[in-house]
């Protein structure tokens, strides 16, 4: 648009609100949480040590600096539970992202080759789900999952078993809830990519003898690799993080890094290891943001 | 459609709505345990309006999700008309990261840090605080919606205006911003939902006086299952699914986006 | 030396990294004048066509409309307007709304009686609280024209405007676009890969390849007296003879010897010197067969309706085409001879 490039004003007017608010609100917010995660923890309001006199001056900030050490991430580097949660962030997000895809393929698969009128419905039958509380979904599953809960009282009727199953509180809950809360972010963006798929390429395959099984492996799946790999990162990468679920449907032995962000910062009152956590948790998920970047942001097409 | 194609859909949209149907059914179940089927009743709905700290962190709720969305929606139509309309410019870069990296952090990790800072100059926490760190996180989930539907527009239309005198003022108020109108609606809700449905950011920045209806929810249910929350889960989803129809409806007779 | 050009265009070039687009072209369009720019997809004309809107900044030589030097100014300051060829209708305005859109800032009664001028005048009167999204091409099409009409430019620019049409609309619309521009006496400057369309439409064509204008005249001086084999291919059918060049005439009427036998042909608009390899080139209207000439043989006749196009071997193996009234024999498999007027003939370079 040769208009905006020229008005210079305009352009800047224009990116100059979510600029500021930003820089405030998310970039400002985290220059804090990394000094912070270099303190000492205090019986203090704020429960910290040190705090910067901006008063203080040049000696404020020189004591300031020295005041500085990186004790909170020498525990974190020695505490086993820390490395145990880091690897269990890891080892369900990526558990689950792998379930994700084998289930979300299909599926995505089916709303592609619905009837064209049908995909319109279909469509926003998945996308009602995300539009209701998260947090209410969740807790249905305790309902179902528990030992007095509903799955069980149907197997035990159908007689499949004889005694009730342990789910609730277990890593399978974990996993069962975390692969329940991101289908709809693996579905729609590998269904997205589908549906833009040439149908000529289908057709040119079945018409050269390929059976409707050897087209979608030969020829759907891997031009549908990209969407599946926008699906994969836009649920990893959030899922490393994740507090609710493995709080609600996990066990006390279900160690993620969001739990022990929030159970530091909530119940210890150690702020500074929370922050010290938020930085770890940060360094982890930023490998894989920058490596899936541009799959980020073709695959984020809102439900 | 095969066979396999539509028992993958059937089992998928099962899966999805099984918790679902499962709250809805037992919201009207007149016994308070999901083993027994008490006979249909609607006290649940009944003692869901009296409970008045439930009702009341509902209404922080609304008003928290129209203000932030309402920040979230501008912020995030201005990011998404730089990111399509401005091609390279300093900070750029730096302006992308700002933009979608609320996005991809842990929820956590915004919560704690808003929260480090709204302490570390000095600011209460309550109902303003929620917002601007609602407003934070959602300004780059309507930047990505809006981002799309300029993608899709056609050049052609914005040079034709300004070929015929109007200022690139004129040509943003005229032309881009009623074309893009779909889109920055669909972003508002989405911004919308997202605070409606947030407990982590909300635990971590809000004050006295400003319980939002997810995090009175989460101190209900870690004390037990409690019927009413069916109750209020079957009204959400009826509202929900009324409000995602009347949008398809819309969308449908005015001929599609 | 007649008037003032109203459109100069001086040195313009548009390089978009290493791609050279356009490269220094000159040009210069007389007021009232119907000007085509033609050539291939990729030539640079639409590139052209932007840089004299406004929506693209030239990398050197500037652009001066009616004196002015206007080559700085945006697109919305500019006194041009151009016809889409997606035609680029507001779908979310009537046809009133947008053929009005460029008349903001005068008073509403005079616009509306512009606007309903300008709707008679493309035949239109009756669509004006429509929406774009409910009329047909050739009515979408009209519209563009009338929205690009109502701030009377100086200098309006079509961009392939007639290419979404089918062949009796677009011969229709063909007619009303030179009617309308003669009456009203705008400058226009249409962008086509037609050579039909251009030779139909225009006072005088420029032909462009590879981002430069490599001949700019009316058309029949294009058709009959091309630069080059390029030109000469873009404007029809045509037969290219190689043979080599002999010595100049004072008539401009020279000797080529080919591998068949000595021909005439016209000098070219390129000098060339004797002994260089050249090409004749002959239009297939205007071979002879039957006379003197060249020795061919007949090998595939095909009746078109109101000519017969043969195709002729020549004793090398090579080709010529010869397109003439049914009425004239020889059929397939004859051996006769096929010749040319001089007049008819033009020397181009190898």
């Amino acid at each position: 648009m040769a208009g905006l490039k020229q008005d210079r004003i305009l352009a800047r007017m224009l990116r100059l609100p979510p600029f500021l608010w930003l820089g405030a609100f998310f970039l400002l917010p985290f220059a804090i949480t990394l000094k912070i995660s270099l303190s000492e923890p205090a019986t203090a309001i704020p429960p910290y040590l040190p705090v910067l006199d901006w008063q203080g001056g040049f000696d404020g900030w020189s004591s300031f600096l020295e005041a500085l050490n990186f004790t909170n991430y020498l525990t974190l580097a020695r505490d086993d539970l820390y490395k145990a949660a880091t690897l269990g962030s890891l080892a369900y997000a990526g558990a689950a992202t792998a379930l994700l895809v084998a289930l979300g393929t299909p599926i995505a698969y089916a709303l592609a080759r619905a009837p064209k009128r049908w995909q319109a419905v279909l469509v926003a039958l998945v996308v009602v789900p995300f539009w209701t509380s998260f947090l209410i979904r969740i807790y249905a599953w305790i309902a179902i999952l528990k030992q007095e809960g509903l799955l069980n009282l149907i197997l035990l009727k159908l007689g499949l078993i004889a005694h009730p199953l342990v789910i609730l509180n277990t890593d399978v809950a974990v996993l069962i809830g975390l692969v329940y809360a991101y289908l709809p972010f693996m579905v729609l963006p590998l269904y997205a990519v589908m549906d833009r798929l040439d149908p000529s390429l289908r057709e040119a395959a079945a018409d050269l003898g390929a059976s409707p099984a050897r087209v979608f492996w030969t020829v759907t799946l891997p031009l549908s690799l990209p969407g599946i790999a926008a699906g994969a990162a836009l649920c990893f990468v959030p899922m490393v993080g994740e507090f609710v679920i493995p709080d609600l449907l996990g066990g006390s032995e279900t160690l993620m890094l969001g739990r022990v962000l929030w159970s530091e910062f909530f119940s210890n009152r150690d702020w500074p290891l929370a922050a010290a956590v938020a930085v770890l948790l940060l360094a982890i998920v930023i490998g894989p943001v920058v490596l899936f970047r541009d799959s980020l942001r073709g695959g984020e097409e809102a439900p | 459609m095969s066979a396999v194609t539509r028992t993958a859909l059937v089992l998928g949209l099962g899966f999805l709505y099984a918790p679902i149907a499962v709250l809805v059914a037992y919201s009207f179940n007149d016994s308070n345990l999901v083993t027994v089927w008490g006979g249909f009743s609607t006290r649940w709905y009944a003692a869901l309006f009296a409970d008045v700290p439930l009702i009341a962190s509902a209404w922080v709720s609304l008003r928290v999700a129209v203000l932030a969305s309402a920040i979230a929606t501008i912020l995030g139509t201005l990011a998404a008309l730089t990111f399509e309309r401005q091609g390279r410019f300093r900070g750029r870069a730096v302006f992308t990261g700002l933009v979608y990296g609320p996005m991809v952090m842990p929820e956590v990790m915004i919560g704690l840090s808003l929260l480090l800072m709204f302490i570390g100059i000095g600011l209460d926490r309550g109902l303003a605080t929620i917002v601007i760190a609602h407003a934070t996180f959602c300004t780059g989930f309507v930047a990505v919606v809006v981002s799309a539907r300029l993608r899709g527009l056609d050049r052609s239309l914005e040079e034709a205006a300004a070929d015929l005198g109007a200022g690139p003022w004129r040509v943003l108020a005229t032309i881009t911003l009623p074309l893009l109108a779909p889109a920055i609606l669909a972003g508002a809700l989405l911004a919308f939902t997202l605070s409606l449905d947030d407990l982590v950011i909300a635990s971590f920045v809000s004050g006295p006086g400003a319980t939002t209806l997810p995090m009175r929810l989460y101190s209900q249910v870690r004390l037990g299952v409690n019927p009413e929350i069916n109750a209020a889960s079957t009204l959400l989803i009826a509202l929900v699914s009324a409000a995602v129809l009347a949008a398809s409806w819309l969308t449908a007779r005015r001929g599609g986006t | 030396m007649g008037p003032a050009p109203h459109l100069a265009i001086s040195s313009l070039t548009k390089r978009f990294g290493t791609h050279l687009a356009v490269d220094a072209i000159d040009l210069t369009l007389s007021e009232g004048e119907f000007f085509c720019l033609l050539g291939p997809s990729g030539c640079g004309k639409s590139t052209l066509l932007r840089l004299i809107a406004g929506f693209e900044p030239p990398s050197a030589g500037t652009v001066r409309l009616a004196g002015e030097d206007i080559t700085g100014l945006p697109p919305h300051r500019r006194p041009v307007n151009m016809m889409f060829q997606s035609y680029a209708l507001f779908p979310h305005m009537s046809v009133a709304a947008n053929v009005g859109y460029g008349l903001k800032g005068r008073p509403k009664a005079e616009a509306e009686a512009r606007v309903a001028d300008l709707l008679r005048l493309v035949r239109l009167e009756e669509f004006g609280g429509r929406r774009p999204d409910t009329l047909s091409g050739g009515q979408r099409q009209r519209v563009a024209l009338a929205r690009a009409l109502a701030r009377e430019p100086g200098l309006l620019l079509l961009d392939e405007p007639l290419g979404a049409l089918d062949r009796g609309l677009r011969e229709e619309t063909q007619g009303e676009l030179r009617t309308i521009q003669r009456r009203l006496r705008t400058s226009v400057i249409v962008v086509t890969h037609d050579p039909e369309e251009a030779m139909m439409l225009a006072d005088r064509i420029g032909v462009m390849e590879r981002g430069r204008l490599v001949q700019v005249g009316p058309p029949a001086e294009l058709y009959r007296r091309p630069a080059s084999r390029y030109v000469a291919g873009l404007l029809g059918d045509v037969n290219l003879i190689p043979g080599r060049l002999g010595p100049p005439a004072a008539d401009g009427e020279r000797a080529v010897a080919t591998a068949h036998g000595p021909v005439r042909a016209m000098d070219g608009v390129v000098p060339l010197d004797e002994g260089a390899e050249v090409l004749v080139a002959v239009r297939p209207e205007n071979l002879i067969l039957g006379g003197e000439g060249l020795p061919v043989t007949v090998s595939e006749a095909v009746f078109l309706g109101d000519r017969v196009r043969r195709s002729l071997r020549l004793p090398d193996g090579s080709g010529l085409r010869a397109s003439a009234s049914p009425a004239e024999a020889p059929a397939p498999g004859t051996a006769t001879r096929a010749g040319f007027a001089a007049a008819d003939a033009v020397i181009l370079p190898a």
